[in-house]
């Protein structure tokens, strides 16, 4: 009989180029994504070695970090070093003859927005970039991580990385989600529980009931942050819904290749009874909206909780984090979590800049006005998703609010571009990292979902989204 | 010298720094202000620099790598699950650049880790005890020397003792050796072509 094999088993086994004596693999990868932050070394490399891209067509570039969110900013980037970025990018795809989406170009967007938009990303192909957040791809179970500028080279040198097989870790979340309650609240309340390191060196499943019942948009938001829990990579299996997303996207199989594709996908899940190395349940049902209080995503409180106290660390090393977080954050301990008041509210990233995460954040704010303390923005995760939200009269809700609607791009997720947190500003983010410095200088994110941000900026601090009216 | 080939990591004596704090991001480790170059050097000025530096953009006395005993550290031991978040290769950029070649600590971000190889830098993981041990090494002011063996996988303090660090037999391999990754593989570029024929056959691939 042949051996039981987990998702992950199957799409590393059909890319092994060679196993070598020492445990390390070559791995063939069909998809490179590459933007401007973590690439202009690499292209460097390959000049002063005289290398080309091994495989221009499985390449594709897009500006994002670095570009900013208005129209007129855009039109001329002041910003000498992130002008030089861009320019870099284009110089790039011009010399060795990839393919580019530049700020101006209607497909242009958030690098793992625009990958599944594309039909770039497919189910059962091994896709990398020079950002952690390619965990996303993993929602269609595609094998799909970040890598740092040297291995970025690699990839265009040889199409191949050096890998390790990782650990398989099954996450299942079983039953029903409440109303109220999201996909960004289970990767959340995940990585509560698993802590951000519970999945270094590991690939996690998701499985269960409740990730079946998500969309793909959902099920991007949990594959994304599967980095904040410490595995490179999230996978979960294709199905009906997959396939729904991807037919007829551009770069997606087309006639009889669609159908022979269909077909290969099927076979992509997990064998009954295939070993995983660490099994973690959940319980839909009982989750709450969950917002985190601390700088890193492993602080996480129920909407209906408190900021923990420092007494309540379980040792000295955990006292001693508390105290740090709940310095910076500006916290004592000990406040309800609703008491909390914003200054900012952030609705946009990789993480929840999709086309449901605008149309959830607009059926809050609908008809109703931003607190007159905060300053609010939605900033669309690409050109298609901000096309798309006009045809439906989103940006039209939004900018009745109070809110400003903005340009695609990374934008306040990492504040490389204009978009940023002044010192000491609080602020309701839809993004995926609450760290030290991340949206701004001395800046404090929460993070939450985007119907949460939405009505934070409303009412002006974090409220249960289960008893908005 | 091949360009393309990074510097060996065989044996490392030198001061080790303190940073007795959990979870340290690569958001930390060089702000994303930092990340704007097209070079990889020059990066050490950005080093914790939201540490380093008050807002005024002087010295903050307090940090660890502006005291006098620990200006020239090449070492840091460093709490659980050092580097974690971004992917940037701009946090061992930043390192190498100030003189940082090895980190110790009891386990690192995956991405962050791999970095570090591509770079000559020795990310040492340890026990929780051996950790406690280092850490109290390293808090000895001008007397916070450590001494490295890769080969032998040890980590010598002040007092004589020594403790063993884990790593892999390829990652110790290529620092030892000093090994072009790319170069490498590029040797076994008839098996990628052989796959490439077969795999590219596929509607998905």
């Amino acid at each position: 009989m042949a051996k039981l094999r987990t998702l992950y088993d199957k799409i590393w086994d059909d890319h092994v180029v060679d196993a070598q004596p020492d445990g390390a693999s070559l791995l063939y990868i069909d998809r490179h994504l590459v933007h401007e932050v973590t690439s202009p070394q690499a292209f460097e490399g390959l000049r002063i070695a005289k290398r080309k891209v091994r495989a221009p067509e499985k390449t594709l570039l897009v500006v994002d970090h670095n570009v900013p969110t208005t129209a007129d900013a855009r039109a001329d980037v002041i910003d000498p070093e992130s002008k030089a970025q861009i320019e870099q990018l284009a110089q790039n795809a011009a010399d060795f003859g990839l393919e580019y989406y530049d700020a101006f170009d209607k497909r242009q967007g958030i690098v793992h927005i625009i990958g599944p938009e594309q039909g770039f990303t497919l189910p059962g192909t091994t896709i990398v970039c020079g950002d952690s957040h390619t965990s996303t791809h993993g929602a269609f179970g595609a094998l799909a991580h970040g890598i740092g500028t040297s291995e970025v080279e690699h990839v265009l040198a040889t199409q191949t990385l050096i890998q390790k097989k990782a650990k398989n870790m099954l996450v299942k979340v079983n039953g029903k989600l409440p109303a109220g309650v999201t996909a960004k609240d289970i990767i959340l309340a995940i990585i509560g529980k698993i802590g951000t390191a519970g999945g270094t060196g590991h690939v996690i499943e998701f499985a269960g009931e409740a990730i079946r019942d998500l969309s793909m948009e959902g099920r991007m938001t949990v594959c994304n942050m599967t980095i904040e829990g410490g595995a490179r990579a999230g996978l979960i299996a294709p199905d009906e819904k997959t396939f729904a997303y991807l037919k007829d996207r551009p770069k997606a199989p087309k006639g009889a290749a669609w159908d022979e594709a269909v077909r290969y996908w099927k076979t992509l899940h997990t064998d009954e009874g295939a070993h995983f190395d660490s099994v973690i349940e959940l319980d839909a049902a009982h989750l709450p909206p969950i917002v985190t209080w601390g700088t890193s995503p492993e602080d996480v409180a129920s909407i209906e909780g408190q900021v923990p106290r420092v007494e309540d660390g379980r040792d000295d090393q955990h006292k001693a984090k508390l105290q740090r977080s709940l310095d910076y954050m500006g916290l004592k301990g000990g406040e309800k979590i609703t008491d909390l008041k914003i200054d900012r509210a952030f609705i946009g990233s990789c993480t929840n800049g999709r086309i449901e995460d605008l149309r959830a954040a607009a059926k809050v704010v609908e008809g109703k006005k931003v607190a007159a303390h905060v300053n609010a923005m939605v900033v669309p995760g690409s050109g298609l998703v901000k096309d798309q939200a006009e045809a439906e009269g989103l940006d039209k809700i939004f900018v009745a609010a109070g809110f400003e609607w903005r340009e695609p791009g990374c934008s306040m997720c990492l504040a490389m571009n204009p978009d940023k947190l002044a010192p000491g500003e609080r602020c309701a983010s839809t993004s995926n990292r609450n760290f030290e410095g991340r949206q701004g200088f001395k800046g404090r994110t929460h993070l939450l979902s985007p119907a949460m941000a939405a009505a934070a900026a409303i009412a002006g601090h974090f409220v249960d989204i289960r008893k908005w009216n | 010298m091949d360009p393309t080939a990074m510097d060996k990591f065989t044996t490392l004596t030198g001061v080790a720094a303190p940073l007795p704090i959990t979870n340290i991001d690569t958001d930390m480790i060089i702000p994303k202000q930092y990340l704007k170059t097209i070079a990889r050097t020059g990066l050490g000025s950005g080093l914790f620099s939201e540490l380093r530096f008050k807002d005024d953009g002087s010295e903050n006395p307090d940090f660890i790598l502006n005291k006098p005993a620990y200006r020239k550290a090449t070492i840091l031991v460093a709490e659980d699950n050092f580097g974690c978040g971004s992917s940037r290769e701009h946090a061992p950029w930043a390192l190498l650049d100030y003189g940082i070649r090895c980190v110790i600590s009891t386990s690192f971000a995956d991405i962050f880790y791999n970095n570090c190889f591509q770079n000559g830098i020795l990310p040492a993981k340890v026990s929780k005890e051996d950790l406690k041990k280092l850490m109290d090494d390293a808090s000895r002011g001008s007397n916070a020397t450590l001494s490295i063996d890769l080969a032998k996988q040890e980590i010598t303090g002040p007092d004589g003792g020594v403790v063993k660090f884990d790593i892999d037999e390829s990652n110790k391999h290529c620092l030892l050796n000093g090994l072009d990754a790319i170069g490498l593989t590029l040797v076994k570029e008839g098996q990628i072509t052989a796959f490439e024929e077969k795999h590219n056959k596929h509607a998905w691939a």
